[in-house]
């Protein structure tokens, strides 16, 4: 595992555009995550969330500016990339007649490093059956197999995008659970985009706030908290100009 | 490897069902005997049947392998992992290609164990395994495999991707076809034999070389939209179309500086096959072949008093093998080149009164498309063409190209020959048409058909001594220069008046081909039979006045003896006689007086005179033309290490000059564009 901290952030972007054809999604995104953080990107429906997900995973390249994930550009140096990071997707994307224990084994022969053993016992710990095809799991499940998945080969970063969107609470305390009580205590620097936001309020360290592709907000959530006096729902009600409830954010029901 | 092998194996287990449903498939074809079908097809339904799965196989595959997985997210799966791109495409291509020939080779499995290949007799082996993998059909099936995946592929990512895109690529489509049809087409027609015997040796690649660009083009597009699109659907399309495209561009871009290479070829890089003249020497009308140009036949109207010359437009398959070529009219101020266009026949007239000639496009009304039985004429002026076909001889005017005369022709002839006999006035001679049964009944008769500008026509049908045989082809009837008379050849050579057929003298008795001239001066020159017993070896030459008396009876000193071709007069009274004596053997053509028999002058080894083309009746020469063209094959009578293409010598027997005017060697002058 590499250090907590370091001169590298784990996640630079500068000056970063996001084009669709002629429509821009993200546009002039600059910001650092540091190594060892647990950064939370909100915003709402069609702010850019998953599309920024997607250049930071080398899937499609930046229009402007510059994206560096663990110090290298993830458009040209993808493959190399992928082998320190993990992603859990908005939507579970494993194929969907493999098992759990199949998708291990499958992901077992494609990274250098893995290891089996620790993923069977995070889906033993989340409850899923190893001998189910994945398509036929329910998606909280899903989402458990993807987080297992994404964890196999002890990444150095992991990229989650939305991972607790349409899960119960049980689902989704055991994902966060996860992210807390076991990567932030390896030092995995963890970057989210949820629309969670209490639960995210408990566990992140860092956030930022996209608006209709820009960022309006980003700093150390205790910090904003203080400076403004008020919740992280409020502040996002307040810079997002909506109600979270309005925005699409999931309210946590207890 | 291994991180590809284990991408393909999943691609694989996706689709397991295949290979087990493809073998219960296979067993189908063996049953079909009980439902009464043929036992001898069997191998052919169970065959046949492995290709169509193996296809549809490719096609499930492919348009899922990609697309599909983009568009449900899944391929982001496979890129979020430590995967190169090439992987992930390698892995998905070789898992398609697989299962496409597993499919194929599981349900021939059952009919190729039931019908072992030695049972069916033929020459196709003793091993279906051996067949499979021998030769040009397994690399034929590897193409067609890939190019079924890449394009299932194709269609999928357009079809799931919905981008603008879809509006350029049915424009590059388009683009691709027209210029498919305008570049790849002729080189089908005429290059591909070049290919396939001399390059390739066997024609089997063929097919193979022509599904390759398609092929290579889809699987380098679909490279580009793994790497360049990854999960992105609308820029993987994007991707696959201009990596597809690229390839088709540059194979296009190959083939048309190909063709146009072809097309630039000058007269003096053909080996000339036929040669039409005008009748003053001036203009001449070539065909041949290049040397790297496959069967292409280049044309080329030359003025060989400057070298100037000018390509013909583009040919027409179907004429070209007809043979129609360059008209000229007897004035010398115009050339016409029969075409078909629209639908019906039509003509490119050359003006040729001008430095730079100027071509006008034709269209004869309300006539029908030319086939090889068409004959064409061009009058004296170029006033007007005659065109005879099977139903109906019509006189157009020119340069409108408006009817202006029809004579209809019973059903059951076709023509032999037609003529012009002065401006405004034409004729033509019939023969029983020869085609299947028909021939077998041929009759012993003969039609001529007379059609003035006025409208006035008139048909006459006349006995002949036996019917023609149809072998002796366009040869069986001869007119003199006015058509007032003619030499038919029916059991012999019969000399007939050329208006009613009526027989005036019968010049040789005997069958098969006999070389005739008419003499400008109306004397009829043949070649004679020998009357002597033993025959001499010697060939005669016999020569008749204008009402067939004889005159002369004399022996050529040509040993050994061949085919005789009499003509041409290259002076008055002196006809050049040569004598072909196959491929392997020299030639000998003498200048011969016809009134002494003697020969007056012995042409250079291999120069022989030109011939010209079917269904062309030109003007015929006028008394006083001295210029004459030959041809020059200098590897005949020899076997030459390096045969040399022919050549087209024009020599002028009133002054001795002679040059060489098309092929290797000719002196070419400046490459005319047509106005």
């Amino acid at each position: 595992m590499s250090a907590q901290t370091g001169a590298v952030p784990a996640l630079e972007m500068d000056g970063l555009t996001i084009r669709y054809g002629r429509t821009t999604v993200v546009e002039g995104l600059s910001l650092a995550v540091p190594r060892g953080s647990v950064y939370a990107l909100l915003g709402r429906n069609g702010a850019g969330k998953s599309s920024l997900l997607r250049v930071l995973l080398g899937q499609r390249p930046a229009a402007i500016g510059r994206v560096l994930l663990l110090g290298e550009d993830p458009w040209k140096r993808r493959t190399r990339l992928m082998a320190r990071v993990g992603v859990v997707p908005e939507e579970p994307d494993a194929p969907p007649e493999m098992t759990a224990a199949q998708l291990s084994a499958f992901c077992g022969r494609l990274h250098a490093r893995w290891d089996g053993g620790a993923v069977a016992e995070r889906l033993r710990r989340f409850e899923v059956p190893l001998d189910r095809p994945f398509g036929s799991l329910s998606k909280g499940q899903r989402g458990a197999v993807s987080l297992a998945l994404s964890l196999g080969h002890a990444p150095e970063l992991l990229l989650l995008d939305d991972p607790t969107l349409g899960l119960d609470v049980v689902a989704r305390d055991a994902v966060f659970q996860e992210v807390i009580g076991d990567l932030a205590d390896r030092g995995t620097t963890v970057f989210t985009t949820t629309h969670d936001l209490r639960a995210i309020e408990g566990i992140a360290d860092h956030v930022a706030i996209l608006h209709s592709g820009r960022l309006v907000l980003a700093g150390a959530l205790e910090a904003l908290k203080a400076e403004r006096g008020l919740s992280l729902e409020q502040i996002f009600a307040s810079v997002a100009g909506t109600r979270a409830s309005d925005a699409g954010i999931t309210e946590v029901r207890s | 490897m291994s991180r590809l092998l284990a991408v393909a194996a999943r691609e694989l287990r996706e689709r397991w069902l295949l290979f087990p449903g493809a073998l219960v498939a296979g067993f189908l074809p063996l049953v079909l005997p009980a439902f009464g079908v043929s036992r001898e097809l069997t191998p052919t339904v169970g065959m046949t049947g492995a290709a169509l799965l193996g296809a549809a196989a490719a096609v499930v595959v492919g348009s899922s392998m990609l697309a599909r997985d983009a568009a449900n997210g899944r391929l982001g799966f496979l890129f979020s992992r430590p995967l190169p791109w090439g992987t992930i495409w390698g892995g998905k291509w070789l898992a398609a290609i697989a299962l496409a020939a597993a499919s194929a080779f599981l349900y021939a499995i059952p009919c190729m164990a039931a019908y072992p290949l030695s049972s069916l007799g033929g020459h196709h082996g003793t091993s279906w395994l051996r067949t499979m993998l021998d030769g040009p059909g397994m690399v034929t099936g590897f193409v067609v495999i890939v190019l079924t995946v890449g394009l299932a592929n194709f269609g999928a990512t357009l079809f799931r991707s919905r981008s603008p895109w879809l509006a350029l690529d049915l424009v590059l489509l388009l683009a691709a076809t027209w210029a498919t049809w305008r570049y790849i087409a002729p080189l089908w027609r005429y290059a591909a034999p070049l290919w396939r015997h001399v390059i390739l040796g066997r024609g089997q690649w063929t097919l193979t070389l022509v599904l390759l660009p398609l092929a290579l083009g889809l699987l380098v597009g679909s490279v580009v939209q793994v790497a360049v699109g990854r999960t992105d659907l609308h820029r993987a399309h994007r991707a696959l179309s201009l990596g597809f495209w690229a390839v088709i561009g540059c194979t296009l871009a190959v083939a048309a500086s190909y063709w146009q290479w072809v097309r630039s070829t000058g007269p003096d890089a053909v080996s000339v096959h036929v040669v039409t003249r005008d009748a003053a020497g001036r203009w001449i009308y070539v065909e041949g072949t290049g040397q790297h140009s496959g069967w292409y036949p280049h044309g080329f109207l030359i003025d060989t008093t400057t070298g100037r010359y000018l390509a013909r437009p583009e040919p027409v398959e179907e004429l070209q093998r007809i043979g129609f070529r360059m008209l000229f009219s007897a004035d010398g101020r115009f050339g016409a080149l029969p075409v078909a266009a629209r639908g019906g026949a039509a003509l490119h007239l050359f003006d040729l009164r001008e430095a730079r000639p100027r071509v006008t496009e034709v269209a004869l009304e309300s006539s029908p498309p030319p086939t090889w039985k068409t004959r064409f004429a061009l009058s004296p002026k170029a006033a007007s063409v005659f065109v005879v076909h099977e139903s109906g001889a019509s006189l157009f005017a020119l340069p409108s190209g408006r009817r202006i005369a029809t004579a209809t022709i019973p059903p059951g002839w076709r023509p032999a020959v037609a003529r012009f006999l002065a401006e405004g006035a034409a004729r033509a001679w019939l023969v029983p048409s020869a085609d299947g049964a028909a021939a077998l009944r041929a009759r012993a008769e003969m039609r001529v058909v007379d059609l003035a500008a006025d409208g006035a026509s008139s048909g006459t049908t006349f006995p002949i001594a036996a019917a023609i045989d149809p072998r002796l082809g366009w040869n069986a009837v001869l007119p003199d220069a006015d058509g007032r008379r003619i030499l038919t050849l029916d059991a012999g050579l019969h000399l007939r008046d050329g208006a009613t057929g009526e027989p005036v003298a019968s010049l040789v008795e005997g069958t098969g081909a006999i070389p005739a001239l008419f003499l400008a001066d109306g004397r009829i020159v043949v070649e004679g039979r020998a009357d002597a017993q033993p025959p001499s070896a010697h060939p005669r030459l016999w020569v008749f006045d204008r009402d067939g008396t004889k005159l002369a009876d004399f022996e050529l000193p040509l040993l050994p003896p061949g085919s005789l071709g009499i003509g041409p007069e290259v002076a008055p009274g002196r006809v050049v006689v040569s004598c072909y004596r196959g491929w392997l053997l020299s030639e000998d053509a003498l200048v011969v007086d016809m009134a002494s028999g003697q020969v007056v002058d012995k042409l250079l080894p291999g120069l022989r005179p030109t011939f010209g083309f079917a269904g062309v009746s030109s003007a015929a020469l006028g008394p006083g033309s001295s210029v004459h063209f030959f041809s020059v094959d200098e590897g005949r009578g020899v076997i030459h290490p390096e045969r040399r293409p022919d050549r087209v010598v024009r020599i002028d027997f009133a002054t001795g000059e002679r040059k060489v005017v098309a092929g290797p060697g000719a002196v070419v002058g400046e490459r005319l564009s047509a106005r």
